[in-house]
């Protein structure tokens, strides 16, 4: 409380006041679609599209969250997206910080080429490339495995140019000398990597994990096109699932259900990695 | 690292210390591996370790991407009906684009609805990210983590929602225009508000991800130079504009890019939301090629649409990339 | 420390290899299927009464979220599905690619198969065009039919639809006062979704398929059918028009008792069961000719198919007699065999409501429409139909610049 009353005289506690209300009237409005996904879910399929809609449904139809788990795999969907999320981000961990740094840091021949090279694969749709893939997971003998839903990802390919060119900004923010200090005490550069500058760009770390997490927990396309079996399906092919093929057979209480239980842990990630990365900047004493 | 180019005076070096291993000890922090790449010079010690470090990631796109991108971009000089036979036609589907006028209005659309992306997604997730960066705000996370919900919140769902917002007689924004004295507008079945109804609920949807992004560039910006500031007398938009904005830069320029890229390739609004209507006024360039591949069998045309993307992809990147030393500061 | 993380990577790489335990490459018959979860669930019990008669054949069930670009894609890269739906449309282009198996020996072959007892012009859907051979079974159909709310026509004093077409008076102009005279108090006589207009030329007269090339869309009948579907709410108010279509659809207009009458397939019947309404199927008004819309959907297998004989065994367990009892049952749609169709299994689906199920199976096309390019010539077609649902332009101005379009695309 003491921090908001220095504050508020030092801007005029005007700005604190409208500084509060604009951000909360934003947050109703960032909220609704959340909320009327709950709303959705709770009611019976017929109430669903009346005007002017009801956001409180009467009854409300706990019921739904349980007949998701009883008409579709649910269970096994969510197992199946926790491993290939947690496979994914582990991997890219690894391998797109280490080349965001070579290619902000080190020089070699051919750097420059190979990040353009990198980062054009960010720029071809991902319907074109959707055939060619299914033939070469094909031939891997990866259709339909754990490896073809986890491995590309970690190591960066389909996406992972986009963290590999988040983290290569922020370290090219980062100032020569520290890095030049620690080559003078002789540190290889895995050293200056891990102890040096990772540190120093928790922020965009935390940034990147929230990303990877969100991109891979509601990855839809790929897992569609490199899976067959009902048992390897991840959370968001279970949820379109709940689509009929014509229009007016869709369940669509059941899937906001499904989709309410599904963002639970995107946002308890996104809670814990600005916690744990950025206020571990504040002790550094550096940056904040 | 750092040493002599020489090899000869390190190497006489290196015996004196073998026979008298107490001396200088101390600069001797280096890892055992290092006693090998002295002997290459500092030049190659970065090759050795810039393709160590790249390895990973360039072993993925090597593996799972070069080959897709390669086929993609060969199917488009075929004619291909997605499987069956394939019949080389050479550049006859990229006449076929440039007179197709079909094509030419998802270009346009593209290029309208990434600009209005870029003019005023960009700068409200900026203005947002400085919003909650402000220490004296309460429940900071909590606020950010709700303005990130929509990003992550299916599609079908938020489109569910944005109809309703969007309907000419009982939605919400029509509601707040006849509030101030505007007529209502009939967003979604007006080919002239289509597609501005839809860069509405990207905007909605996608700004919580950049201003994660500009969150984490302010959270970069040492404490110091606002105190600088400070003493020199700047109120806050002197701050703002020499202190914060040149320091973001960096992850400025990543939001322009990466944003220009994503917007470029838009398709699920398209898709769920208005179906490439009203009148074509909302048919981006991907939807086109969604159209082409799956629904039409033209899976060749639809690559070479793919490819002409990914070409004004290239070049856009490339200008900004040099236009980045007129106003990019990277320390 | 470095070569313990690398030993610790490499056992997660070799840890997420094994959990794969079981293997994909068994010898099964896959099924690739499109619809919702309680779809997917009723085809598990098809299949278990499949296994009593086959036990040998183990069946796998493919249903993808989006079913074209993973059946295109499973095609391209020659692992086709073994057995898989195909929607009659679709059938041309996939036929003319060779991705379908010729059954015409294992029908042959089978003594069980009586092609007699399958709907006339429904089989023909999927035989080639030169041969006459068959390359896909149909499982079921579905047409368009004509819901209304029977409560409301006692009140309001009318004969039935049903009763009007008994005593044929139910052309297009009975059908337009019938709604007249229903539309009062906040209710429109009836509703349909501006996509439906594909019912009403063919009752105007309008012979717009003329052959697989041939589509002829700007004739005076076909622009005077569609501005009869606009003028609906257009002109005469009697049912919602698109900007009130687009805030409730109108099957939700129908649920709701907003609407008397609601032109759909007979598939929503099911998802009607639970109205606490008493409603009917009606057959559809017609003019200079009677015709309703067909959906057709058809078991295929693989040209490219490993198991031919067990897939055939599949595909035609499911269209016989035994496996078009079980489906009649479920209700979604109308079985393919009219022996089972005009059985009681399939005409007291819903006893409760005393629904007249199969009162509309008679006025249906003979053939067909079908034509190549059909998704850019139904896009064609709709993008210029546009204007004329919002009031802003003419069926006929519409329809000929919808005709140039159509030339263009044959000539490709």
């Amino acid at each position: 409380m003491n921090k908001i009353l220095i504050f508020c005289k030092k801007k005029g506690l005007s700005w604190g006041i409208i500084s509060y209300i604009l951000i909360i009237a934003g947050a109703i409005g960032m909220l609704m679609p959340f909320l009327w996904m709950i709303s959705t879910s709770l009611k019976d399929i017929n109430q669903v599209f009346i005007i002017p809609p009801k956001w409180v449904p009467e009854p409300c139809h706990w019921e739904n969250y349980k007949r998701v788990f009883e008409l579709i795999n649910f269970g096994r969907y969510y197992w199946n997206t926790i491993l290939v999320t947690t496979g994914r981000m582990a991997g890219m961990f690894i391998a797109c910080t280490l080349a965001a740094y070579a290619f902000a840091r080190l020089k070699f021949p051919g750097r420059d080429i190979l990040f353009f090279l990198l980062l054009s694969s960010l720029m071809l749709p991902f319907e074109v490339l959707m055939v060619p893939v299914f033939m070469l997971m094909k031939n891997l003998h990866w259709i339909n495995t754990y490896q073809v839903l986890i491995i590309p990802h970690a190591l960066g390919a389909f996406g992972g140019a986009f963290s590999v060119f988040l983290l290569k900004q922020f370290f090219l923010t980062i100032p020569k000398e520290l890095e030049e200090a620690a080559i003078i005490d002789g540190a290889s550069p895995f050293r200056i990597f891990w102890s040096v500058m990772l540190p120093l760009v928790k922020p965009a770390l935390a940034a990147m994990a929230i990303f990877t997490f969100g991109s891979a927990w509601n990855d839809f396309t790929y897992p569609l096109i490199v899976t067959n079996t009902d048992n390897m399906k991840v959370l968001a092919l279970g949820i379109a699932g709940f689509k009929g093929f014509r229009e007016g057979l869709t369940q669509w209480p059941l899937m906001m259900a499904a989709s309410a239980m599904s963002i639970l842990p995107i946002v308890i990630v996104f809670i814990l990695a600005q916690k744990y990365f950025i206020e571990g900047v504040k002790t550094t004493g550096l940056k904040g | 690292m750092g040493r002599g180019h020489s090899p000869f005076p390190f190497f006489i070096k290196f015996l004196i210390f073998n026979k008298f291993p107490n001396i200088k000890k101390k600069k001797r922090k280096v890892k055992d591996s290092q006693m090998k790449e002295t002997r290459l010079s500092y030049k190659h010690q970065q090759w050795f370790w810039g393709y160590l470090f790249i390895f990973p990631a360039m072993l993925g796109f090597f593996l799972f991407m070069l080959y897709p991108m390669l086929s993609g971009i060969l199917m488009s000089f075929t004619k291909w009906g997605g499987f069956g036979s394939q019949e080389w036609i050479g550049t006859a589907n990229y006449v076929k684009m440039f007179n197709d006028k079909h094509f030419i209005v998802a270009v346009w659309n593209t290029i309208y609805y990434t600009l209005g992306i870029l003019t005023i997604g960009v700068p409200l997730a900026l203005i947002l990210a400085v919003f909650l960066n402000q220490k004296f705000l309460k429940g900071r996370n909590f606020f950010r983590a709700i303005y990130y919900l929509p990003v992550i919140s299916m599609m079908v769902a938020v489109s569910m929602l944005w109809k309703w917002l969007l309907s000419t007689n009982h939605g919400l924004v029509n509601y707040f225009i006849e509030l101030i004295g505007l007529p209502p507008v009939n967003w979604l079945l007006d080919p002239r508000w289509a597609m501005p109804g839809l860069i509405l609920m990207s905007i909605w949807k996608g700004t919580g991800f950049n201003m994660v992004i500009f969150l984490a560039g302010l959270q970069g910006i040492p404490q110091v130079y606002y105190e600088v500031a400070d003493i020199d007398g700047a109120n806050w938009w002197h701050k703002f504009r020499h202190v914060t904005l040149p320091l973001l830069s960096p992850a400025t320029f990543f939001i322009i890019i990466t944003t220009m890229i994503h917007s470029f390739q838009i398709f699920q609004q398209a898709y769920i939301m208005t179906e490439g209507g009203p009148q074509e006024s909302t048919t981006t360039i991907v939807y086109y090629v969604y159209k082409n591949a799956f629904e039409w069998f033209h899976m060749g045309y639809a690559c070479a649409q793919a490819v002409l993307l990914l070409i004004i992809l290239i070049l856009a990147t490339y200008v900004q990339k040099e236009l980045q030393k007129k106003w990019v500061f990277y320390e | 420390m470095k070569r313990k993380f690398l030993v610790f990577v490499l056992l997660i790489i070799v840890a997420i290899f094994l959990m794969n335990a079981g293997s994909v490459y068994a010898e099964k018959v896959s099924l690739m299927m499109w619809g919702g979860a309680i779809e997917e669930k009723e085809m598990k019990g098809y299949l278990a009464a499949f296994n009593e008669e086959y036990p040998d054949i183990e069946v796998e069930i493919i249903r993808p979220a989006d079913y074209w670009p993973k059946l295109m894609s499973m095609m391209a890269a020659g692992t086709p599905p073994d057995v898989f739906y195909m929607g009659f449309p679709e059938f041309v282009s996939y036929h003319e690619k060779g991705a379908i198996l010729n059954l015409q020996s294992y029908i042959n072959a089978d003594s069980n198969f009586y092609e007699s007892d399958f709907f006339p012009g429904l089989l023909g859907a999927f035989k080639d065009r030169d041969t006459k051979e068959i390359f896909g079974i149909p499982k079921d159909w579905s047409t368009y039919v004509m819901y209304y709310n029977k409560e409301m026509f006692k009140k309001a004093g009318l004969p039935t639809p049903n009763e009007m077409f008994g005593c044929g008076q139910w052309s297009w102009q009975d059908f337009l006062d019938t709604a007249k005279k229903l539309t009062k108090d906040g209710v429109h006589g009836v509703a349909l979704d501006a996509g439906r207009w594909k019912v009403f030329p063919p009752q105007g007269g309008a012979n717009w398929v003329q052959g697989i090339n041939k589509v002829v869309v700007d004739t005076p009948e076909f622009a005077e059918a569609i501005q009869f579907n606009a003028d609906l709410w257009l002109k005469h108010n009697v049912a919602p028009d698109m900007t009130e279509q687009a805030d409730q659809g109108p099957s939700d207009r129908f649920a709701h008792e907003k609407a008397a009458m609601y032109i759909c397939g007979r598939w929503k019947a099911m998802s009607y069961k639970d109205l606490d309404f008493e409603w009917d199927i009606a057959p559809l008004p017609y003019n200079k000719g009677m015709y309703t819309w067909v959906d057709l959907v058809a078991y295929c297998v693989a040209k490219d198919s490993k198991n031919p004989d067990d897939a055939y065994k599949l595909a035609s367990f499911l269209t016989g007699k035994k496996g078009q009892e079980i489906m009649a049952a479920a209700g979604h749609a109308i079985p393919i065999r009219r022996s089972i169709a005009y059985s009681s299994e399939f005409a007291d689906v819903l006893p409760e409501r005393g629904i007249h199920n199969t009162v509309h199976l008679m006025p249906y096309y003979e053939t067909m429409l079908v034509f190549n390019h059909w998704g850019e010539v139904w896009t064609a077609i709709n993008r210029a139909l546009e204007p004329v649902w919002m009031g802003e332009e003419k069926a006929e101005d519409a329809l000929q610049k919808a005709q140039k379009e159509i030339y263009r695309l044959m000539a490709e």
